[in-house]
């Protein structure tokens, strides 16, 4: 099974819907979710949070990360189903159960803007996970996640 | 999920469109969020909230609409 991604601005994105049933969160478009393999963790952000409703406050702090430079404070959001297209168009469910949603320990305009803006990221813990391989050609423009089922 | 599909495909259309006209919104609208729908601009401000506020204004659902920062510098995470 082949989950075809995009290259675009020097970043793997991927479009996806994201279900979080505890928090009312009902299949969430979400068109550019970066692929990160140096990110250990699945993230969305503060941005995601006021888009979609989600009461950070009602949320289990995790621990702090550094993320850019910046510090973040992470919040456990739990299980999820993040939904993938394949080939043929077809969404594929994967439960994950440790997504997280990071948040600026600062609150001045620039930080505040750049936790707002952050892209939701697919870590490594949601590729191993699956079980998921990415195989990325930059200079053909080939990039794709592939699982042996 | 048909149409979970096609709000799908339509903010990823947006987001081309977004990416197509990035220098221009980088001389015209810096470090400002723009809302985008149908490849139109259709509120902006210097926070998410403010956007957000615009955009239920005018009886948009925020999580149906795209909304991208305009970075005057790169942001790299």
């Amino acid at each position: 099974m082949k989950i075809p991604l995009s290259y675009n601005d020097f970043k793997i994105t991927v479009g996806l819907c994201l279900d979080i049933p505890r928090l009312r969160v009902r299949l969430k478009s979400i068109p550019n979710t970066i692929i990160d393999t140096g990110s250990p963790e699945t993230l969305i952000s503060e941005g995601h949070a006021l888009r979609f409703g989600i009461p950070i406050n009602n949320l289990s702090f995790f621990g702090h990360v550094n993320l850019g430079g910046a510090k973040f404070e992470l919040f456990e959001v739990g299980e999820a189903t993040i939904k993938l297209r394949d080939e043929k168009e077809q969404f594929i469910d994967f439960n994950f159960k440790r997504l997280c949603l990071a948040k600026s320990t600062k609150r001045d305009q620039s930080s505040l803007q750049a936790s707002q803006a952050m892209p939701m990221i697919l870590g490594v813990n949601f590729l191993e996970e699956h079980k998921l391989s990415l195989f990325f050609a930059p200079h053909e423009n080939i990039a794709y996640l592939e699982r042996k089922d | 999920m048909l149409a979970v599909a096609k709000t799908l495909r339509r903010l990823e259309g947006d987001l081309d469109w977004f990416y197509q006209q990035s220098k221009l919104f980088k001389k015209e609208y810096p470090d400002e969020f723009l809302a985008i729908k149908e490849r139109k601009i259709i509120a902006k401000g210097k926070t998410m909230e403010e956007v957000i506020k615009k955009l239920k204004e005018k009886k948009e659902d925020p999580s149906e609409v795209l909304i991208e920062f305009v970075p005057s510098i790169p942001m790299i995470f």
